[in-house]
């Protein structure tokens, strides 16, 4: 036990270094760049608080940017290996392949919250500027983010495990959306009249992701203000999710054929 | 001390097309501290027989049992072998040390070893120029080279080798095969596969032949060359006009200005007619028989 996870942090440092090597953090930069011009140029042409338009274009584009590198990046983290035969180099050395999908999805976890961080503290910074205020919700919803593309990350990399490249950024962003809109759906009237398209809502919500639960990016603009035990529920929620969808990414990993 | 027991492996492409037998009930042995060849022609089941030694897909049938140095279950035995697949191939964005070092740190070598042995090996396959760059910017050989360093950091007892010669030029061919014969005589095991008989008859002592995904041979290469072995020479003669009449000549070819005489045995008499014919003998060769010949002579 002690032995894989060491395995893992290995090879998470090592897929860490190739990543920030092949210049994707660049863009990191650009984006956090483009955030801040956008935001100057918002704040100019726009009516309304300033502060609170810099904070809605940031985390928009937070979240693109922690969309993006989940589906982009989580479709080919293993099936490249696969594809171009560096799985056979880390496998023939004592690792388990649950080890090595451990490392791999930790490196990319990495390279996920450095991108968050960076965009965050962009973000921050530009809201203060224009007067707006940051407090403790900022970090929830930040946080909550952080979850919501590694849950997104897992199911991008399960997807691959089964299906080529182009079919799992699809059914990954549809899930991703699907994840989103569904509980907006349920509280459509001419939805909630209809008891049975409302079951299989349900049936639905239980096995999609329930994204907006992660998403509080609304309240943190309108409202300042959520309950605790709501956060924390979202925490978990998120966390147990997670965790279910790297088991099933493993037990896909594990029975693959590598050839 | 690793043994393959009536391993069969079938594919299908799809799921309607029908199966075809990549491997048909295989069984061999790596026996401890030997140097085995792995012949077999392209398609003949080599790569997927390893793909099953290292439980990189499952077989239909059969097992691969370990014992002896390369431990119990495969697990045990990956931290002493060293494998380098076929046409392989790393991570384009790290450096050929960073590589090697990955490749070390996951088999639990201390940094002062992996630092000295890659500095040896390196130098030996003639890569430690390039150490420092990315392997995005390797060429095929480079490639076969870092990946060579990358097996040995961890000092293995067993080698397994897909077609370890293919992307080299002969110089690297033949450093390859002088670090395999060294290396064989250690008492380390040593199994890599090849179409091309002479160099596993340069390096191994047995042989494993293939075809077609069936066990053709397994035992003593010198024996099965013996064997099949037509006593053919190759005899090129320079600087004379005229083909000259030979005894028991079986294949006649002129090349420019050479004369390619194959003969059946009876060396000695047609070498004395030659000279003194005022010819000038080329050079003599024992004509190895191709793995095309031996798998032909030994088909049942
Ligand atoms: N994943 C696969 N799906 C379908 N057929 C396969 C697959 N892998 C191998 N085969 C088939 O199995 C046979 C054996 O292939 P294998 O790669 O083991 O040959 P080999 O002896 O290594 O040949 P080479 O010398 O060309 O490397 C080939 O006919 C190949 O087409
Ligand atoms: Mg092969």
């Amino acid at each position: 036990m002690y032995n894989s996870v060491a395995k893992a942090l290995i090879i998470a440092r090592y897929t860490f270094i190739e990543v920030y090597k092949s210049k994707i953090m660049f863009n990191v930069l650009i984006l956090g760049l483009a955030i801040a011009v956008l935001s100057f140029i918002a704040a100019e042409f726009t009516y309304g608080v300033p502060g609170r338009v810099a904070l809605d274009i940031g985390l928009g584009l937070l979240s693109l940017s922690a969309v993006g590198i989940s589906v982009f990046m989580g479709a080919t983290l293993i099936s490249k290996e696969i594809e171009q035969r560096t799985v056979y180099m880390t496998l023939s050395r004592p690792v388990g392949r649950v080890s090595f999908l451990l490392g791999r999805v930790l490196g990319m976890v990495l390279i996920l919250l450095i991108n968050i961080l960076l965009l965050g503290i962009i973000i921050c910074s530009v809201t203060i500027m224009f007067g707006g205020e940051v407090g403790p919700l900022f970090v929830w919803t930040i946080l909550l983010s952080y979850i919501e593309s590694i849950i997104l990350l897992f199911i991008v990399i399960s997807c691959s495990l089964v299906a080529n490249t182009i079919i799992t950024v699809i059914s990954s962003l549809t899930i991703y959306a699907t994840g989103h809109a569904l509980i907006e759906t349920m509280t459509f009237t001419t939805v909630k009249s209809n008891a049975l398209l409302m079951k299989l809502l349900k049936i639905l919500e239980v096995v999609f992701p329930n994204f907006s639960k992660l998403n509080i990016k609304p309240y943190l603009l309108y409202e300042q203000n959520l309950p605790h035990d709501f956060l924390w529920n979202a925490l978990s929620y998120g966390t147990v999710y997670g965790l279910m969808m790297f088991v099933v990414a493993a037990i896909l990993f594990v029975k693959k054929s590598l050839d | 001390m690793i043994s393959l027991c009536n391993v069969t492996k079938t594919f299908r492409k799809d799921f309607w097309s029908p199966s075809f037998t990549a491997l048909d009930n295989v069984s061999f042995t790596i026996g401890e501290g030997e140097a085995i060849g792995f012949l077999g022609a392209n398609g003949a089941g080599k790569t997927t027989a390893l793909k099953i030694l290292f439980d990189f897909i499952k077989p239909n049938s059969g097992k691969v049992e370990f014992s002896g140095t390369a431990g119990k279950n495969l697990s045990e035995a990956l931290g002493r072998i060293g494998y380098l697949p076929e046409r392989p191939y790393f991570y384009p964005h790290l450096t050929g040390a960073e590589f090697v070092h990955y490749m070390g740190e996951l088999t639990d070598v201390s940094k002062s070893d992996r630092v000295q042995r890659m500095q040896y090996w390196a130098e030996r396959f003639k890569i430690d120029h390039a150490l420092g760059r990315m392997i995005r910017g390797y060429s095929k050989g480079m490639l076969q080279r870092i990946g060579f360093v990358s097996i040995l950091v961890h000092n293995p007892d067993i080698l397994i080798l897909d077609e370890p010669l293919s992307g080299l030029d002969p110089i690297g061919r033949k450093e390859l095969k002088d670090v395999l014969r060294e290396i064989a005589k250690l008492g380390k095991t040593v199994f890599f596969s090849s179409h091309i008989v002479s160099d596993i008859e340069e390096v191994c002592k047995k042989v494993v032949v293939l075809e077609k995904g069936a066990l053709l041979y397994e035992g003593d290469i010198e024996s099965l060359l013996s064997e099949h072995d037509s006593k053919v020479y190759e005899l090129k003669i320079r600087t004379f006009a005229e083909k000259l009449k030979l005894e028991n000549e079986v294949f006649y070819e002129k090349l420019y200005d050479l004369h390619i005489h194959r003969i059946d045995g009876f060396v000695s008499e047609n070498v004395a007619r030659v000279l003194s014919s005022g010819a000038e003998i080329y050079s003599l060769n024992p004509l190895r028989p191709s793995l095309e010949q031996i798998i032909y002579k030994i088909r049942p």
